[in-house]
């Protein structure tokens, strides 16, 4: 009868053993199958808030630009913000508007994704540009315009941090650096010509300059600038463009190229043309 | 009783052999059947993607700038257009709902407002027609794009896209 009971015994932890292993088995299949497929819904809906917060930083930075270079003839888009505090041509009350309207879209995200569970928080950061303008430079305090030298840039940088509880997704960080990068990179007087070379965000060749932005040469004539007329312009790839004046830039004058993206950001460079005997 | 123990482990010898053939038994059916309503999971997913896929070809193409403008100007036809855009972007079958707000918001007390702009005109499908299998997407827009009259305003999309049921 022991014996019996033994074997019984040992039947009934088999099959306890078996409807345990079993049951775990389902289990870890169902999370892995929810997980999966929430996963999905996580990713897209990130992607999507990352890439509006590299509109509204790209939105803010042209703004600033635009303001500070001209404010006057980008009312269309500047005089909107100047109920909330944008003095013309002035780089630190566009900053001021920029942050305000940053936190703006933040209530506004967390307003429409809100079933989803987020927290969404931008924060200001620090990013090294260095290795765009060729000497050292740092963006903080949320933008910088170095403008009006051979190398110039206009850049925006934040950090966005991101939950979304209901899909499982935390601690999500993205630093967004914005901006546009110009150089004057030769000018040749034989034929009036300058060659520049545009770059956008963190060095990306930039190819719709013709397409989708503008580019403006001004020189300096009697103590005023003076819109050159461009007669033609051509990519050459990898940003490089060779733009063909119909007049002759003044000998040792100094010239500045504006250029624009597609997102209405600014970029001023200076230089000063070449002084050569027999022109 | 020497005879009785051998029984007895020969008994144990088969009932382990019999919960292993059940557990493999149970793996392998565990591994090849389908997940519950993995068609259905499936499906979505696509759905969802493409929702997107559709919206970021369309701000990437400065779309909403140019069509959003025209409505916010006060053009009627502006639901027209867009309905044929998202159309064309859309594979055949594929049935769509979207709605258009215009959002602001006050910086100072951080109140977001939405303002609907359109009237049900962009879809595809009567609104007698149900959607069998569906997925809603939403869409945040900061307007980047040509013309400056458009920089900086702020619209909100759900866009939902389903199969005929």
């Amino acid at each position: 009868m022991p014996a019996r009971s033994a074997q019984i015994l040992v039947a009934a932890v088999l099959m306890v053993g078996l409807l345990v292993m079993s049951a775990l088995v389902a289990t870890y299949q169902a999370h892995v199958l929810f997980l999966r497929a929430r996963t999905v819904v996580a990713r897209e809906t990130v992607g999507a808030i990352t890439a509006d917060f590299n509109r509204a930083l790209a939105a803010m930075l042209a703004l600033a630009t635009r303001t500070y270079f001209n404010h006057t003839r980008f009312a269309e888009f500047t005089s909107r913000f100047e109920e909330f505090g944008l003095e013309p041509g002035d780089l630190e009350s566009a900053k001021r508007v920029a942050r305000s309207y940053l936190e703006g879209w933040e209530a506004f995200v967390r307003a429409v994704y809100a079933e989803k569970g987020i927290q969404v928080e931008w924060v200001e950061s620090v990013a090294d540009v260095s290795h765009l303008l060729g000497r050292p430079a740092y963006v903080y305090d949320l933008m910088l315009l170095s403008w009006y030298s051979e190398r110039a840039g206009s850049y925006a940088c934040a950090v966005l941090k991101l939950n979304l509880t209901n899909a499982g997704l935390y601690g999500w960080k993205v630093v967004s650096l914005v901006g546009l990068t110009l150089f004057i990179d030769a000018f040749f007087s034989s034929n009036d010509t300058i060659r520049i070379r545009v770059l956008v965000d963190n060095g990306t060749y930039y190819g719709n300059l013709l397409a989708r932005g503008w580019v403006e040469v001004y020189y300096q004539q009697g103590g005023q600038w003076v819109k050159a007329n461009v007669k033609d312009m051509t990519y050459e790839g990898f940003g490089y463009y060779r733009i063909t004046l119909e007049s002759q830039l003044p000998s040792g004058a100094p010239y500045i190229v504006v250029a624009s993206d597609e997102r209405g950001i600014l970029a001023v460079a200076q230089s000063v043309a070449p002084r050569e005997q027999g022109r | 009783m020497a005879l009785r123990r051998r029984r007895g482990v020969t008994r144990i010898a088969e009932l382990v052999l019999a919960t292993s053939m059940v557990v493999a038994v149970v793996l392998f059916v565990m591994f090849f059947t389908r997940p519950i309503r993995s068609a259905y999971l499936r499906e979505t997913s696509d759905l969802r993607r493409l929702a997107y896929n559709v919206l970021d070809n369309l701000a990437e193409a400065g779309v909403f700038e140019r069509v959003l403008g025209s409505a916010l100007a006060g053009d009627v036809g502006w639901e027209g257009r867009l309905r044929f855009l998202v159309s064309s972007s859309m594979p055949p079958g594929v049935l769509f709902r979207m709605e258009v707000y215009s959002v602001s918001f006050d910086t100072g007390t951080g109140t977001v407002a939405f303002t609907r702009l359109d009237r049900g005109g962009v879809s595809n499908a009567e609104l007698s027609v149900s959607f069998k299998e569906a997925e809603s997407v939403y869409y945040t827009y900061v307007c980047t794009r040509d013309p400056d009259s458009m920089r900086g305003r702020v619209f909100y999309f759900v866009l939902v896209v389903g199969y005929a049921g």
